[in-house]
């Protein structure tokens, strides 16, 4: 190398000042000291466990003890495929999620659009709608199962009464129609958060637009069908991210009714994770359950966030 | 760590606690409740507990097989001498009771505590006189079907009062029935796994309980048996199958006296068999109080706290040598019955759905099967389920 190229002594520091004043002075660097120590504790406590929970969904473990870690294979998610419980359950699970995450955004967008026209007590009826929510689901699945009685529940009884007795059965004893009812309870507790999510969205629209679309002849139904539900995308895919999550929560719901061991018409995976891992002691199987479900969800996640990143807002 | 937090079992646990405060002052003692879920959330509490290698001193559940998976970790320690001998306890505590606190590779793991008679058949007495039929005459569990269509046919009531929202309800029934229906050694042979060998019977029984099922509370799928209890105290049904946890709702409700209103047989055909649940207290280890923990056991073990606890949760001493007219802990007229029974009884034995006699993943996978059967009645799915069942 040739002296013409060499730097000055003095130079060279004073680049090094001016690089790392520059560095010291990066948002990214600053902000470290306060993203670093949560992002430990998220790391090692949430992901940390997530790559823990998939290795010993590799192993055979079951038991106390330790796991092995020294054979690992994907044995558990073939045990699967030919496990008919855990079909019955991922069938139920997805069903669940459908059903309930459908009926709760229509329901909730009608409840949203009556409360939205001005009604009389609007911030009554938006509390009345909403109060379910606030409630345990021990409570509800409580109630509901005294609802479905088909003996005396209010359900069976208001069918009767009104000459719909044929259609009066047992709703949470009879496997083919227990799921419909965990949804039904669901939705009613759920609608009203729905109903909120909308609502936001809808006060959000221009009182001008509705205005317009009236003067141009537009009746209700277009006015809403063509002209406000279509700007509210961003509320859509909110209540749809929060409704599939708390699917997955039914949990509480069928646990309190059915035990660990709710039968084919109203077994989830949730439960059926918990039964192999706590009642079982199959910690390997119950790993798996909690891998797939994680995957289910994740998946579940992936259109919010691809409408996120589209909008330039994730 | 214990799950008698409500009513009956919460009463027993405080009058156990407070004999052995009172003979041990000495000694600290913290309670660790852990209600709901007939007991997996205690279960939920302590596997976690028992994972990180942090027991708690004791805790009171269920022994035998459902102990399996602890005791070949390592977590259960050895108590024959500091316990069942220095407490001489090994006489007066029957062999099978014996057996579910023991292990061949470690020895004496737990002390029981209590006994509850599970194959009884409660018989509400208005309801069965007015249709004029005879319960203790009833030989079969077959034969009780033409009883029940008799009551059925003679009174407003159903046949039996059950729950069948949850399968543990479903399967205790189905293990007395089968007892009944086949004998002691066909039951056995069958908790140990004899499942192929015994099709016949066994698809037997379970058409036997599924013939049931017409005569059950049309509610029986979204009641839980203390529901299921009341419709049967209330006149609405003439029998009910349970362990003897009921005797407290019994007790509880007004005007439904013993004798007068209400009273139990054997299940038939299970005279000579006392099928109970089993509760006990283990020792876990690494103990965090070792000393103080035997001490608890050996007082557990004790005639005293045998009274104390039996007399108020409604089951029985698991010793033979516990007198039935202490002054201070009484047992009612159905207690002392089911005691005597138990003393005379040729054969104990418990049930997979109390988890007394097959280790947990079997005992789980059995509840899947009858969660499925309750739902169905498919007699020959149930039979396959089964047999998988025990291949574990």
């Amino acid at each position: 190398m040739s002296s013409s190229t060499q730097l000055d002594p003095r130079r060279y520091a004073a680049l090094a000042r001016d690089g790392l004043r520059s560095v010291t002075r990066n948002e990214f660097v600053r902000s470290l000291p306060f993203l670093v120590v949560p992002a430990i504790l998220v790391g090692v406590f949430v992901y940390g466990s997530i790559v823990w929970n998939f290795l010993l969904s590799l192993t055979d473990f079951r038991g106390f003890g330790d796991p092995d870690y020294s054979s690992l294979d994907f044995e558990m998610y073939a045990t699967m495929l030919s496990d008919a419980t855990f079909v019955a359950a991922t069938r139920n699970t997805i069903l669940l999620m459908l059903g309930f995450t459908f009926l709760c955004l229509v329901i909730g967008l009608l409840l949203a659009i009556l409360v939205d026209r001005d009604v009389t007590f609007e911030g009554s009826v938006r509390t009345i709608y909403l109060l379910p929510m606030s409630i345990s689901f021990v409570v509800t699945s409580i109630f509901w199962a005294w609802m479905y009685n088909p003996s005396n529940g209010v359900i069976n009884l208001s069918l009767r009464a009104v000459g719909l007795g044929a259609v009066a059965v047992d709703w949470i004893g009879n496997p083919r129609t227990q799921l419909l009812a965990i949804v039904v309870a669901l939705v009613w507790q759920f609608s009203g958060l729905t109903m909120i999510i909308f609502l936001a969205g809808l006060r959000k629209i221009p009182r001008d637009q509705y205005e317009a679309a009236r003067i141009d002849g537009a009746g209700i139904r277009v006015r809403y069908l063509k002209v406000i539900i279509p700007q509210l995308k961003t509320s859509l895919f909110s209540a749809i991210v929060i409704l599939v999550l708390f699917s997955l929560k039914a949990f509480d719901f069928i646990f309190v009714l059915f035990g660990v061991s709710p039968g084919p018409g109203a077994d989830i995976l949730p439960v059926m994770m918990y039964r192999e891992a706590f009642s079982a002691n199959n910690w390997a199987y119950g790993s798996a359950i909690a891998v797939v479900l994680l995957v289910a969800t994740i998946v579940s996640l992936v259109p919010y966030l691809y409408y996120q990143y589209q909008q330039d807002i994730l | 760590m214990i799950a008698w937090t409500g009513e009956d079992g919460a009463a027993g646990f405080d009058a156990l606690h407070e004999g052995f405060k009172s003979e041990h002052p000495d000694v600290d003692t913290v309670i660790n409740d852990n209600p709901g879920g007939a007991g997996t959330g205690l279960a939920t509490a302590l596997d976690t507990r028992m994972f990180n290698e942090d027991p708690p001193s004791t805790w009171g559940f269920f022994p035998g097989p459902d102990l399996t998976d602890y005791a070949e970790a390592g977590l259960l320690g050895d108590i024959t001498e500091d316990v069942w001998e220095q407490a001489n306890l090994v006489e007066p505590v029957p062999e099978y009771i014996r057996e579910l606190c023991q292990f061949e590779e470690i020895g004496y793991v737990a002390v029981p505590i209590e006994f509850n008679r599970l194959n009884n058949l409660f018989v509400n007495v208005p309801v069965v006189e007015a249709a004029g039929v005879d319960p203790a005459s009833v030989s079969s569990p077959r034969a009780l079907l033409e009883v029940m269509e008799q009551i059925e046919g003679e009174t407003d009531a159903v046949g039996m009062a059950q729950s069948t929202q949850a399968p543990w309800t479903v399967l205790q029934l189905w293990e007395a029935i089968h007892l009944g229906e086949h004998g002691f050694d066909t039951y056995t042979s069958f908790l140990e796994g004899s499942v192929a060998d015994q099709e016949s019977e066994i698809k037997d029984s379970l058409s036997v309980i599924a013939d049931y099922s017409e005569y059950f509370n049309e509610d029986s799928g979204s009641v839980n048996f203390t529901e299921a209890t009341s419709q049967f105290i209330a006149g609405d049904a003439a029998f009910l199958h349970q362990g003897d946890w009921s005797v407290g709702n019994f007790n509880r409700a007004d005007d439904f006296a013993y004798d007068d209103d209400w009273l139990a047989v054997p299940f038939p055909g299970s005279g000579d068999v006392f099928m109970g649940q089993n509760s006990a207290f283990m020792y876990p280890t690494p103990n965090p109080t070792p000393e103080a923990t035997k001490q608890f056991l050996r007082y557990a073990g004790s005639v005293d706290a045998q009274l104390r606890f039996n007399s108020l949760k409604g089951g029985i001493p698991c010793r033979n040598d516990a007198p039935m007219d202490d002054e201070e802990w009484t047992f009612n007229e159905h207690q002392q019955a089911q005691y005597e029974d138990f003393l005379n009884a040729e054969n104990l034995i418990g049930t997979i759905a109390h988890n007394n006699v097959v280790v947990p993943q079997i005992a789980s996978n059995v509840s899947d099967v009858f969660s499925n059967f309750k739902g169905s009645w498919d007699v020959d799915a149930a039979y396959d389920g089964l047999v998988d069942a025990f291949d574990v």
